[in-house]
């Protein structure tokens, strides 16, 4: 049966479809249709025809609604009226006086919000810092990007591969001969530490160097006086950085003045340089010409000593990979080297990618750099997490806002605007609280990285606009979810009442609050076997007494004068022994082959650390004999024809009774117990201890405990008696033993900071998030309360769901934090080992404070009384 | 058959002098149209609503609801003062036009 209204009523609706059909105008279409259906049923077509007919006159709602959008689109954007304007300057203002006004009166949660991400910004922007000065080393130099450093790569018979920097001098000039895509090579070595006088001015320069003329032109260190291209040509020339030259000279010019080298030779200052870059990684304090090399005992003719680091300047164009190769086969062909290759290091990649190179200078490691720069990323994700719990858990006190406002108009776009408004607000007054700060963290940072970093490194436009992007960045991750999820709240639902949070949304912040106590954890773990591991490097028992011990470096004609020196020395009641050596425990120089012993199976040969030592360094070290005697003055032969052992050199050579074997030409006299000759990185191998006196570098002393100050002093005196031409220098031991392990301290150090900055972000978030859920429960306390629970049972409630956060972090955290610090402590030899202790510690730590933080909500929850909350509605 | 365009452009003149009669609503308006033009004019009928907005929104015509004899309210549209100016102006385009056109379609005096 046809029913006229019904249809109509149906037909209508397409209409209603479209926005374009303002107030009255499908009235105007129905009224059409009714008067067509009118006229049609005149002229005699059935209801139903007659309808269908007009719905055909009429045309279809889809064409008429264009025609009328037509006459509305305004000529601006062509936007109808109907729409809201993009931009409503009139709401921004409102935007941001609510915005004020939510941080103002929710001062608990903006406070740890703003707090946090300040937190988190400021040790992202420290961190930025540091990368980018790590990543700007040798940057300075103009031809960076041409000049590279040759790594020789020598395998040796057992697969191992060692790569090093120090080549022969003939590698340099034969470079720049044979390959036109050379433009300039310089060789170049640190010769040490030398004495330098300039009549009675007297000094140790610790580091002085010996190059080719060219060095000062491939590079680009400013020099201040002379002439680059021609200051390094005269055999007899020396090149000081200002601060020597004033030291020296005073007000003087020092152009073509003399000085004069270990007592020895006299050289002519011919430039000077205006200091070197901190952020150079060849540094050095004087120069001087290669051609002097042979007065420091280096060599400038051979195919077979490797000592200099030889540079090249490619021509522009050349591949350094495929020039690399080409040396690489010409080197071994003309040096005989067969089991050694070549490659080209480009400059700027020394200073961070040289963690393979076996090379004395302390160099930065890329891993490192990556290490920090993820802890502070997060650090600052931990921030952004608090931000996007606690907005989205307080949505219940902003739904009617939201509910209002989209029911006058507001579209989702604009409240998701709004809020991630709100986002960058707080993000950008983080940033500026973060900015502020930063004058104060930099010189804790500074002491904590042993880096010189300024202010002045935060005004670069790189900078600032990093800055910006870490402000976008920041904001869109702490605001975004809190901003589609508010913006998605329906209004119907909101205003009826009937607001429950969803389930969905409760459970992502609980995955987080787990997530970010899972960092934690990993985080104190990290510290607390760090720490450990340290403890561990100091209270380990080396095998010698490193307490007490001097280290006096012996110079020149000094090293012969060792007898009289010690003997000067040794009246002093508070020193107890004194031995001269070529190298302290613990940070021996040299290794040798040993080719010759009995028993020696064929082909086997045995790699030695070697140290050349006098009779008194057992003594003087603590080191107990194992069998057999150290040097003794009263031995017969000659004392350089016997040899002392360690204890795993007889093991490796396979002796029952070691004592008088001979070992290549020497006798072994005695076996030492186990000491370590390198740091505790790495295993303690065999180790050789050979008596020659013309090898000597160090005295070391052995003074009283206590009498330090005493002992000092009366060793100064006898030193400026006997030693007068030399300046009197000491260093402990024990200090420079420590510094063995100042990387890994370093590591622990700012490990230790991050762990403390996520500690107290996490659990600023966790204060938030529970008085947020205390307070949603306040009924249900005062309910159980009449009903008779007590304090602790309510408390103990409360804090069972957050003890269940923890166990689960734990649970994620504990196996990740075992694997990670298996692989770091892998890198020592000698290390502790990861205890069930650290963890059980940790989590207990965790769990601690966590409880604490919670029971500042839940003791005034607990004890409030019930009537407060059961009074109100 | 009249063109397209023609029907487009004359679609506004004819109204504005169906209203210049006295006001109207839309679907006697079509309804008269029709009947002058013997059906030639056709307009689909949805499609006058727009125009009529168009020319309520250019100040040619205004509108009201009126219920006439207590029937149902209809919405009457009629030309206002700049209106019938402009129907006068398109009159005289209109005649202007038709009068050139004629005066090219006549047979030519040939001069001898």
């Amino acid at each position: 049966m046809f029913e006229l209204e019904k249809e109509i009523k149906e037909w209508k609706k397409e209409f209603n479809k479209y926005e374009s059909f303002e107030d009255g105008l499908v009235v105007d279409m129905e009224l059409h249709l009714r008067d067509a259906f009118a006229s049609l049923l005149q002229e005699g077509l059935s209801a139903e025809d007659a309808f269908h007919k007009a719905v055909g006159q009429v045309g279809t709602a889809d064409s008429i609604a264009r025609e009328y959008r037509k006459n509305r689109e305004l000529a601006l954007d062509r936007r109808t009226p109907w729409r809201p304007a993009r931009f409503m300057p009139a709401l921004a203002w409102n935007y941001l006086k609510i915005a004020l006004r939510k941080i103002k009166r929710q001062k608990g949660f903006s406070i740890i919000n703003i707090a946090g991400l300040a937190v988190g910004l400021c040790s992202c922007i420290m961190i930025l810092l540091w990368v980018q000065d790590e990543m700007n080393y040798d940057r300075f130099h103009v031809n960076a990007g041409a000049i590279h450093r040759v790594i020789v790569h020598a395998t040796d018979p057992g697969g191992n591969v060692e790569s090093f920097p120090a080549l022969p001098p003939n590698l340099g000039p034969a470079l720049k001969a044979e390959f036109p895509e050379v433009r300039q090579m310089a060789r170049f070595v640190s010769v040490g530490q030398q004495i330098v006088a300039n009549g009675e001015k007297i000094f140790y320069e610790k580091n002085v160097s010996l190059c080719d003329p060219e060095f000062l032109q491939i590079f680009s260190f400013p020099l201040r006086r002379g002439d680059a291209k021609s200051a390094l040509f005269d055999p007899h020339a020396i090149v000081l950085n200002e601060a020597a030259a004033i030291k020296y000279f005073g007000k003087e010019d020092p152009l073509g003045k003399t000085l004069r080298l270990n007592n020895r030779g006299d050289y002519t200052v011919s430039g000077i340089l205006a200091g070197i870059p901190e952020q150079s990684s060849i540094s050095f304090d004087i120069l001087l010409p290669f051609l002097a090399a042979e007065d420091f005992g280096f060599p400038t003719q051979t195919w077979d000593r490797f000592s200099y680091n030889t540079f090249v300047l490619l021509e522009a164009g050349v591949d350094a990979r495929q020039l690399g190769e080409k040396i690489a086969l010409q080197f071994s062909r003309v040096s005989g080297h067969t089991s050694m290759t070549l490659s080209l290091q480009p400059l700027p990649e020394i200073h961070l990618h040289s963690s393979h190179i076996l090379e004395g200078e302390e160099r930065c490691n890329i891993k490192t750099v990556f290490l920090f720069s993820i802890l502070a990323l997060f650090v600052l994700l931990m921030a952004c997490i608090n931000y996007l719990n606690l907005t989205t858990a307080q949505g219940s006190s902003r739904g009617k806002e939201i509910a209002l406002r989209k029911v006058t108009g507001a579209r989702w776009e604009e409240i998701a605007g709004q809020f991630l408004g709100e986002s960058m607000l707080q993000t950008g007054l983080a940033m500026i609280i973060a900015l502020l700060s930063i004058p104060l963290c930099l010189p804790l940072f500074n002491s904590l990285s042993g880096k010189n970093i300024s202010l002045s490194q935060l005004i670069s436009p790189a900078t600032c606009g990093l800055l910006l992007g870490f402000l976008l960045i920041t904001g869109l991750l702490a605001g975004l979810y809190p901003a589609l999820y508010l913006a998605s709240l329906k209004p119907a639902a909101v205003l009826k009442g009937n607001f429950a949070q969803s389930a969905g949304g409760s459970r992502l912040r609980k995955l987080l609050v787990v997530f970010q106590f899972s960092m934690t954890l990993m985080l104190i773990i990290g510290s607390l076997t760090v720490f450990r591991q340290m403890q561990f490097f100091k209270t380990r028992p080396l095998g010698f007494n490193k307490d007490h011990v001097l280290m006096l470096p012996l110079r020149g004609s000094l090293s012969g004068q060792v007898a009289s020196l010690k003997a000067e020395i040794l009246r002093d009641s508070s020193i107890t022994s004194a031995s001269a050596a070529s190298d302290p425990a613990m940070m021996f120089r040299t290794s040798i082959t040993i080719e010759k012993w009995e028993g020696q199976k064929p082909g086997e040969k045995m790699e030695c650390d070697f140290v050349w030592c006098d009779e008194d360094y057992s003594k003087t070290y603590g080191i107990e004999m194992a069998q057999g005697q150290f040097f003794a003055k009263t031995m017969n032969g000659s004392l350089t024809d016997k040899i002392v052992i360690n204890e795993t050199a007889v093991r490796a050579l396979g002796f029952d009774s070691p004592i008088g074997k001979r070992l290549d030409d020497r006798e072994i006299i005695g076996v030492v117990k186990d000491f370590p000759a390198h740091s505790l990185h790495t295993a303690i191998g065999p180790v050789a201890m050979v008596y020659d006196p013309a090898k000597f570098r160090y005295l070391f002393v052995k003074i009283k405990p206590g009498d330090d100050t005493t002992a000092l002093a009366s060793l100064a005196r006898t030193w400026k008696r006997v030693a007068q031409d030399y300046p009197f220098e000491f260093a402990f031991l024990d200090q420079q033993i420590d510094n063995l392990y100042h990387s890994d301290q370093k590591m622990g150090g700012v490990i230790n900071v991050f762990t403390l900055l996520a500690l107290l972000i996490a659990n600023l978030g966790l204060l938030g998030m529970a008085s947020y859920l205390i307070a949603r429960r306040r009924k249900e306390i005062g309910m159980r309360k009449v009903l008779g629970a007590s304090t602790p049972q309510i408390m103990a409630m409360l804090s069972r769901e957050f003890v269940k956060w923890v166990a689960l972090a734990s649970l994620l955290a504990c196996p990740l934090a075992f694997y990670l610090m298996n692989q770091w402590l892998r890198s020592f030899a000698y290390r502790v080992s990861i205890g069930i202790g650290e963890f059980i510690l940790s989590i207990t730590l965790t769990l601690l404070i966590a409880l604490l933080t919670i029971s500042s909500q839940s003791i005034r929850a607990a004890r409030a009384n019930p009537v407060d909350s059961l009074r109100c509605e | 058959m009249i063109s397209k365009t023609l029907m487009a452009a004359s679609t506004r003149p004819i109204i504005l002098a169906i209203l210049s009669r006295g006001k109207d609503y839309g679907y006697n308006i079509i309804q008269r149209v029709k009947n002058i033009s013997g059906g030639s004019i056709e307009w689909s009928d949805g499609m006058l609503y727009p125009v009529m907005q168009r020319m309520e929104l250019d100040r040619l015509i205004s509108s009201e609801w009126i219920s006439v004899d207590g029937g149902r309210p209809r919405h009457y549209y009629r030309i206002t003062d700049d209106g019938r100016q402009a129907l006068e102006a398109e009159l005289s385009s209109w005649q202007k036009i038709l009068n050139t056109m004629i005066h090219f379609s006549q047979p030519q005096l040939v001069k001898e």
